[in-house]
């Protein structure tokens, strides 16, 4: 479980309170742990755990009450500034549980998204969600609007918008939990590739046992506190399906 | 960016087409009733405009042609012409009286002035002639409508009957509209029983200092005026008499404009709260939301604008022949005010939406 590479973001003693006296609520104590280039890691643990909260911690949408998060060398302190903004534009790309598409939006142009924010060139915005959704089987359905699509090809909008800015990591909350389980193995298949393959991070917050078989890394959170890391059977798993 | 605002805010066409014609409503309002203002205004100010005169010599005291009546003897026209300062003077007589037309009372604003001196002829024929022989009048084009007369029909003034020779144009002065006939069969109507006239116009290059000194030797009790003054003190009547109705119409309606902006983008924002909070966690900075909040208000308010215009063009069009005493006649110049205060009802009414963006909590993204 050792990687020599530079972490791409550490967390040190993080810990995150919401609300004060009595109605206090520890959501995570002290969590530590850091993520690299190719990582592939599952976060479980039962509901209320804290799993979401990390994410968001990650994802820099939540600053933590006490401990650090260091993004490579630099210090984060706040999640609220145009500069956070732009790191999660640039360097995270997000899953959720439930897509999140834009309805007015058709698939392409939900894809090419955080490229129209990077204020890329439409041209260019549209060519790159082409390929990455020709690239996850999606072309012909490129027009349709969400609609007009499955889950599982919602999802699939939702990876290739994911990718369009070429993140360094990418935060996935749930990817399997809206979808039948052939839907839901094609895309932990389709993030087993971006980790191997692009030699990006991936970081699934998932409950679904499955996801084990696929993933490097296995940490277990339970009342907000990290319970132990395990390797998951990612080795296996890439020679089962060729990857 | 661009095209996100306005493919959210088209997403629910009847919201979207309910916010434009409500705005379109309230700008045409503001349209019409801008239109009334300025017409008035305009009106008010034609007969002296279009006088001729350099100067108006009026009875001491006289400030505009609507409150106020001004009373000096007649006959003085050679005298004042014999002064230094005067190189052209004529009598006119104008105020309001009734004619009679096809047997009903009708009141006019009568002007009696003098043909031979070419001041305050009626200024445009849109038919018949300005040149008058006796008996003969120019009416109004809203009397013509209003009381369906035509050239060679006759109209009655104090038992006499006057042959409409001409029918002009901007001669509307909105409670009553002017007639014109020579000064010498008028005063013939009046017999030797009023041996006065109402104004004297003078063309002079003389300071008014200058002429008013002289005119005082032969009329101690009268005042002279630049054209420009009683221009300016028709327009104040007009001014008190309507301006505090109408901008208070006008505040209701930009007020009615800005709340359904505000309410309709407010709503855009609202129903795609979860897309902005996407938007945000993904990295989409608050200041390209608060873009998108400012496009779709121009974006109804532009589009208000232009249908505002297009309902106003057709009330103007309309209004001469259901109210023949309106006129509805704006210049560019107005079209550029309402844009630009159209503009500023946008910004107003991003206010509430742009707070609205800056509260999600991209957080709620999780949350299936």
């Amino acid at each position: 479980m050792t990687n020599k590479s530079k972490p791409i973001i550490s967390l040190k003693d993080v810990s995150k309170t919401y609300g004060s006296g009595h109605s206090k609520v520890d959501a995570l104590t002290n969590v530590s742990f850091s993520i690299h280039a190719g990582d592939l890691i599952l976060i479980k643990g039962p509901s209320g755990s804290g799993k979401t909260t990390l994410l968001t911690i990650l994802g820099l949408l939540l600053s933590p009450t006490r401990g650090k998060l260091l993004l490579g060398d630099r210090l984060d302190t706040s999640v609220s500034t145009p500069a956070a903004a732009s790191y999660r534009l640039n360097t995270i790309g997000f899953i959720f549980q439930s897509f999140n598409l834009m309805d007015s939006l058709n698939a392409w142009e939900n894809v090419a998204l955080p490229n129209i924010i990077s204020k890329k060139a439409k041209k260019k915005a549209k060519a790159r969600a082409f390929e990455l959704l020709d690239s996850l089987n999606m072309k012909k359905r490129a027009e349709h609007f969400p609609n007009q699509l499955s889950g599982g090809e919602k999802q699939k909008v939702a990876v290739a918008r994911a990718l369009i800015n070429n993140p360094q990591i990418i935060l996935a909350d749930e990817p399997t939990a809206n979808l039948d389980s052939k839907t839901g193995a094609t895309i932990v298949t389709t993030l087993c590739e971006i980790a191997c393959r692009d030699n990006r991070a991936v970081v699934i917050v998932s409950h679904d046992e499955r996801i084990e078989k696929a993933v490097k890394r296995i940490i277990s959170i339970e009342d907000g506190k990290l319970i132990h890391e395990t390797v998951g059977g990612h080795d296996n798993y890439c020679q089962h399906n060729h990857l | 960016m661009l095209a996100l605002a306005i493919k959210n805010l088209i997403h629910d066409k009847f919201k979207f087409f309910i916010g434009i014609f409500s705005v379109g409503i309230s700008i045409a309002l503001i349209f019409v009733l801008v239109a009334v203002y300025v017409g008035s205004v305009q009106q008010a100010v034609a007969v002296p405009n279009n006088s001729g005169a350099d100067f108006w010599i009026t009875l001491e005291g006289t400030r505009d042609m609507f409150h106020t009546v001004s009373i000096l003897p007649a006959g003085k026209e050679k005298a004042l012409e014999n002064l230094s300062s005067i190189s052209l003077a004529s009598a006119i007589t104008a105020r309001p009286t009734g004619i009679t037309v096809k047997g009903q009372e009708v009141t006019v604003g009568i002007i009696g002035f003098n043909s031979d001196k070419k001041l305050m002829e009626p200024w445009k024929i849109i038919a018949g002639t300005n040149k008058l022989g006796k008996n003969d009048v120019v009416i109004d084009k809203v009397i013509s409508r209003q009381r369906s007369l035509s050239l060679g029909d006759k109209i009655n003034l104090g038992g006499t009957d006057f042959k409409i020779v001409g029918i002009s144009s901007g001669t509307n002065a909105i409670v009553f509209q002017y007639i014109f006939v020579r000064d010498r069969d008028l005063a013939e109507i009046a017999g030797s029983t009023t041996n006065t006239v109402s104004y004297y116009l003078i063309k002079s290059n003389q300071s008014q200092a200058t002429i008013q000194r002289q005119v005082s030797t032969i009329l101690p009790q009268a005042q002279v005026r630049p054209t420009a003054s009683v221009s300016a003190d028709n327009k104040q009547v007009i001014a008190s008499s309507f301006l505090g109705i109408i901008l208070l119409i006008v505040i209701v309606g930009t007020t009615v404009g800005i709340l359904v902006l505000t309410i309709t983008v407010y709503n855009s924002i609202n129903d795609k709260k979860r897309d902005y909070a996407t938007l945000k966690a993904i990295g989409a900075k608050n200041i390209e939301l608060i873009k998108v909040s400012l496009i779709q208000s121009a974006v109804i308010a532009l589009a208000g604008y232009l249908l505002g215009v297009l309902i106003y063009l057709l009330v103007a069009k309309i209004a001469p022949y259901s109210i023949p005493a309106v006129e509805l006649n704006l210049g560019i110049r107005w079209y550029i005010i309402i844009l630009a205060g159209s503009i500023v009802m946008t910004l107003i009414a991003a206010i509430i939406p742009v707070q609205n963006l800056r509260k999600i909590d991209p957080v709620t993204v999780f949350k299936s």
